[in-house]
């Protein structure tokens, strides 16, 4: 029997790698998350905003590929101090690869040694994914999303579509 | 039923009668039932014989049950062919074709037995002092081949093996009565719980046990607790999967395999658990006498099994040999199975027989202090047993008693390979005489007959405590649950005598203690007289316990056997570390999907397609990265197509696919210190837009990477280095800031992949990029060499440097990957009217050699400092310190005479020399004083060109020397290492 999961390649992402030397990151996020722009009057709206913690100094923020300049314009606007926070457009580097299904957490087992049966929903973490370094996130029960190296992109896809063929027993 | 079942009782099994199968045994056609291993259904079709043992060729057949009957070893054919697998372990299907290993030309006639004649010629360590003359090389592939198992496949298996992790809070490992209650506690309480059984059925010993357990049959207990188990979501329960590793950090390596090798053939889990129970049993061992292996000599649980589980019955007329209480279980198996009993054959004389026997069998004939000495065969199978007794006056005795059967039981050794792989030390308990679990190291426990528990009672109880303890290891309160009562003939008073062997180990004595590599007790005796006293020796010396079993049933003969002889007690012998695997797991279980073409994983740059489409041959170009090598056109050799590209370059336009070079976004105020501290020139004072070449060292002050970094605005720099480095360079940055100067305020961010890079390259390469439509001032002077811009190409947007690897004007055009193709096409399509040519990294390399300039594995190859490679001008002397500034500085002032880059003219100028040849003088060929680290045919020189590192290379020039490749002279001319437009004219135009 094959497993109950569907593997799908996910579209293009506004990805912002933030490092901070000091744990700035929260007064970060709170000021780059006010509805209110710092230095502006602009209202802050963007839709799809998404941010993924990966460590005490290091954030992911995520949106739609149509406000990669906005939450990069905002983002540089938000940094207070530029000499120990840094904000890198990574929108490229990244590909995401989306398994959804109730067979998801077993096809992820065979990519990333992560304790999955922990990994709440809305947790994020950098791991390796085949071996491959990469980010994982949960979006619900069933559905998980892989952040790796857009370079890696054909090789994580077929090793986990070969890790999708098949249980072997009835495991209960 | 069908006749050729002629061993099959009429009634009785875990057999499905109804679903019959049909398979292949070295050739010929039987039928077995489903729910039959491979070997219950050739025992039940009379096939006596399996296999060949490994040294002596001597005829095997099956004498054990599970993981422990390495003599009923077979070779799987098909699809997914499979060397030495275990007949008692390989679940029956329909088709299955099996055959038996090491013998030649077949199993019931092998020339190798011929090596039993030899026998005395061959003791244990023989390799070590026969066959020396010649030397033993004349003999080895001889000796080889005689020995070994099952044949390699010569084909990759068509189905895929796979590997996975997984978590818990308990992992159980067994299922027998013990393991099933540890994991019904665990899981009762909520934890997350994992139960793992090497057998496809659960339930280890209980499945061929008599005893009741709540007044039912132990076989519906196994499937009430099985199914309320598999009821749970938190549960997760792998049958036919053994647990072969026990690792660190509590990681357990569990082998699941495929119950019919089809698409998938097995999984490899690597289980984290908080916790693990150890539930693991115990195997019965046998008793060394001569001839222990001839078919039909089988251990009493093997025998049980045959009856209860299979319904088959292995002889007609036995022999009980026994040392121990538990032997005597075999009774009401013995008589279901209409098998006459004809002597009992215990060693201790003081056994109570109306307890153990019963009225049924009191007119059996019972040998106390009694032993076997010698079983007799006939053809290749047993025919009597020859027995040592005392008459009531003491006085020996000899007998010969018929049978075709005999039921050995030498006691019960804990099964504590995985106890022992986990780091826990073991004791020997007189009680079991054994060894049993003693320290845990990880957070490790055990339950049931491991600990030397041998009744299903007092397993289950234990089984209960141990789950308890382990679950308030990680703060779970165990639910309360009951003790199912156990009835009918639990064996609650197990009691054993310490009887090992009934021979003294004659030199053409066959009385084996390890099956699995014919070690017999001849062999042991022999590596004593030799000196080999300690356990660690003797194992590696003998190879007792070293076969496939992992001496699940020999070591602790062994040892007692050793202690015998040494005159002390088996504890002082102590046991050797259990190593894993627990059984023989296939590599592809361990390489998982990791194989063909993913045996390593690899990169692609956006480009990658289009260059394919164009005739690209792809490389691997370090760091995972595959990139083109050269693009072939039709009717074109590789030569003529480096040539063309090379041309291309020179003469008008070039574009390259230069994204894999590692890329790292530097900030932080400190970015200047830290370049100064990783690089071995002054990054001083670099203004935005500027760039600057730099030569990474090592802790030991050598050329570790080059590349170059750019300021890109006043807070940003970005660093390149090689393809290949990149990796090290990354993990060498991390190492640096976060652990040897974590006071330095730099944050690094890799951004390889972020961005792909069209370098564009050739004398018309500027005209060509002014026709593009883009806001970016190509001039010289508003771009100079080592510069960088920003700006937009045809919409998108880019990041320019002027940088050259190829000696000509160049630009490395980068843009996010996502345009990476777009504009690769673009300014092909511009290109088209400046003859722009897709160029590989084999015409990189020949480009880069006209230069003279450096490539990683070529000239730095780890052994040289930038002095040797006439880069002194990039070693500052206004710094205080940079990394490996001191190892160099010293290793300077005590070797100042070292090889050093020059180039070198091969006199026959079409002559290529191998890349790696060593330079050496006609008279001391052995000396090297150097090598060639790359030769390449110049279109541009008309000739072939090479560099290398000699000795004290720089005041050579002009000499001639002798390369030798594969043994052949070259003359040489030593040269500057720089052949074409020495002054850099043209990357600076």
């Amino acid at each position: 029997m094959g497993y109950s999961v569907e593997i799908t390649p996910m579209d293009q992402e506004a990805i912002l790698d933030v490092r901070c030397i000091t744990p700035l990151l929260d007064d970060f996020v709170a000021r780059f998350t006010m509805e209110d722009s710092p230095d502006t009057d602009e209202f802050f709206s963007f839709v799809e905003l998404k941010i993924l913690r990966l460590g005490p100094r290091r954030i992911l923020i995520r949106s739609s590929l149509n406000e990669e300049y906005q939450i990069e314009y905002r983002a540089v606007s938000c940094n207070s101090d530029p000499q120990n926070l840094s904000v890198v457009n990574v929108s490229d580097l990244y590909l995401g690869i989306q398994l959804t299904g109730t067979d998801a957490l077993e096809v992820l087992a065979h990519a990333v040694p992560l304790n999955l049966h922990e990994f709440a929903i809305g947790d994020a973490t950098s791991t390796a994914i085949f071996s491959i370094a990469g980010i994982v996130t949960r979006f619900d029960e069933e559905s998980f999303s892989l952040y790796i190296d857009r370079s890696y992109f054909d090789y994580v896809w077929y090793r986990l579509h070969i890790c999708g063929l098949k249980d072997l027993n009835d495991h209960g | 039923m069908s006749r050729a079942n002629s061993k099959r009782l009429e009634f009785g099994g875990y057999i499905d009668r109804t679903q019959s199968l049909q398979f292949k045994f070295n050739g010929r056609d039987y039928v077995g039932f489903q729910g039959d291993t491979l070997a219950s259904a050739l025992m039940a079709n009379g096939v006596n014989v399996l296999s060949r043992s490994f040294k002596y060729h001597r005829p095997r057949g099956i004498q054990n049950r599970g993981y422990a009957d390495v003599t009923s070893l077979i070779q799987i054919a098909g699809i997914n062919e499979s060397p030495n697998i275990l007949a008692s372990v390989q679940p029956l299907y329909e088709g299955l074709e099996a055959s038996s290993v090491n013998c030649w030309p077949s199993v019931s006639f092998d020339i190798g037995s011929i090596f039993g004649a030899f026998s005395p010629i061959l003791p244990v360590g023989f390799y070590y002092k026969t066959f020396m003359w010649p030397n033993w090389h004349a003999f080895e592939p001889l000796i080889r081949r005689a020995a070994g198992f099952g044949k390699a496949p010569r084909r990759a298996p068509a189905g895929q093996f796979l590997s996975r992790f997984d978590h818990c809070d308990i992992l159980v490992i067994g299922a027998g009565p013990a393991g099933l209650m540890a994991a019904l506690t665990a899981a009762k309480s909520g934890a997350r719980t994992m139960i793992v059984d090497e057998m496809t059925q659960p339930g280890g010993s209980l499945l061929y046990s008599k005893s009741e357990l709540e007044g039912r049959f132990a076989i519906d207990w196994i499937a009430r607790t099985v199914d309320e188990l598999k009821s749970m979501d938190h549960v997760t329960c792998l049958w036919n999967s053994t647990a072969w590793g026990y690792q660190e950090g509590n990681m357990v390596c569990v082998s699941e395999r495929a119950p019919i090798p089809e698409e998938l053939i097995s999984r490899n889990w690597k289980i984290w658990a908080k916790q693990v129970i150890l539930a693991t049993g115990a195997i019965e061992r046998p008793i060394v006498f001569e001839n222990n292996d001839v078919p039909g000599v089988m251990l009493c649980s093997a025998v049980m099994e045959a009856v209860q589980t299979y319904g088959v019955a292995p002889g007609t007329r036995a022999v009980l040999f026994t040392n121990n209480s538990s032997a005597y279980e075999i009774l009401p198996y013995l008589r279901a199975a209409d098998i006459e009993l004809a002597a009992i054959v215990d060693t201790r004389s003081d056994v109570e027989l109306d307890t153990v026997i019963g009225k049924d069998n009191s007119s059996v004939e019972v040998l106390l202090g009694a032993s076997i000495q010698l079983v007799i065969r006939a053809g290749k199978r047993v025919k009597g047993v020859v027995v040592h007794a005392q008459d009531s006056s003491g006085k020996e005795k000899k007998g010969k008693i018929e049978c075709d059967l005999v039921c050995v039981s030498g006691g019960w050794n804990p099964s504590v390979h995985l106890f022992s792989q986990s780091r826990g030390t073991l004791l020997y308990d007189d009680n079991i005489a054994s060894f049993v679990p003693d320290q845990a190291v990880q957070a490790t426990h055990c339950a049931g007959a491991i600990t030397g528990e041998m009744s299903v009672a007092g397993c289950l109880k234990s089984a209960v405590n141990t789950g308890s303890k382990a679950l308030s290891r990680i703060g779970i309160q165990a639910a309360p649950i009951s003790i199912p009562e156990v009835s009918n003939g639990d064996h609650t008073d197990y009691q054993v005598d310490p009887f090992w062997s009934s021979t003294a180990g004659y030199k053409r004595v066959k009385a084996f203690v390890d099956f699995a590599g014919d070690v017999t007790v001849f062999d042991l005796k022999l590596a004593i007289q030799e000196g080999f006293d300690e356990i660690e020796h003797l194992k590696r010396y003998t190879t007792t316990g070293m076969g496939l079993d992992q001496g699940k049933t020999a070591n602790v003969n062994a040892i007692g056997i050793i202690a015998f002889h040494l005159d002390c007690h088996p504890s002082e012998v102590g046991t050797t570390t259990f190593r894993p695997p627990y059984t023989p797991v296939e590599f592809g279980s361990i390489a998982g999907s990791q194989t063909g073409d993913v045996v390593l994983p690899y990169r692609h740059t956006p480009m990658t397609d289009w260059h394919k489409a164009h005739g690209a041959v792809m490389y691997e170009a370090g760091a995972r990265w595959r990139r083109p090598g050269y693009y072939q056109m039709e009717g074109e050799s590789m030569n003529e197509a480096i040539n063309r590209e090379c041309y291309a370059v020179r003469n008008h336009v070039g574009i390259y696919d230069g994204s894999p070079l590692g890329k790292f976004i530097i900030r932080g105020e400190d970015t200047e210190k830290l370049l100064n501290l990783i690089y071995t020139n002054s990054f001083s004072g670099l203004k935005p837009g500027q760039g600057k070449y730099g030569l990474m060292l090592n802790e030991e002050g050598l050329v570790f990477d080059d590349g170059v970094t750019f300021r890109i605005d006043d807070d940003q720099y970005l660093l390149s280095c090689s393809t290949g480095g990149a990796p090290a360079v990354e993990r060498k940055l991390d190492k640096f800031i976060n652990v040897e100067c974590p006071e330095l305020n730099v944050i690094i961010t890799p951004v390889t992949s972020q961005w792909a890079n069209a370098t564009v390259c050739g004398p018309l390469a500027r005209q060509m990029l002014q026709s593009t439509e883009s806001d970016i001032d190509w001039s010289r002077e508003v771009l100079p060499f080592m510069h960088v811009v920003e700006g937009i190409i045809a919409g998108m947007p880019v990041r320019v440097f002027r940088v050259s690897f190829t000696g000509e004007l160049s630009y490395e055009i980068n843009t996010p990957s996502r345009y990476g193709l777009k504009l690769w096409r673009y300014l092909i399509e511009v290109g088209q009217n400046w003859d722009i040519c897709p160029v590989g990294s084999e015409a990189n390399h020949v480009l880069r050699v006209e230069k003279g300039f450096l490539s990683l594995a070529h000239e730095v190859d780890g052994i040289v400092d930038p002095i040797d490679l006439g880069h002194g001008w990039m070693v500052s002397r206004n710094k205080n310190d940079f990394i490996g500034k001191r190892s160099m500085e010293i290793r300077r002032q005590s070797q100042p005479i070292r090889q050093e880059l020059i180039g070198l003219l091969p006199k026959d100028s079409n002559q290529l020399i191998s890349e790696g040849a060593p330079i050496a003088p006609e008279d001391k060929q052995a000396l090297s004083e150097g090598f060639v680290s790359a030769c390449v045919w110049s279109g541009v020189l008309e000739r072939t060109i090479a560099l290398g590192l000699l000795t004290d290379g720089r005041s050579r020039i002009g000499e001639t020397v002798l390369a030798w490749d594969q043994g052949e002279p070259l003359s040489l001319e030593v040269t500057r290492p720089i052949f074409y437009d020495a002054e850099g004219i043209r990357l600076r135009m």
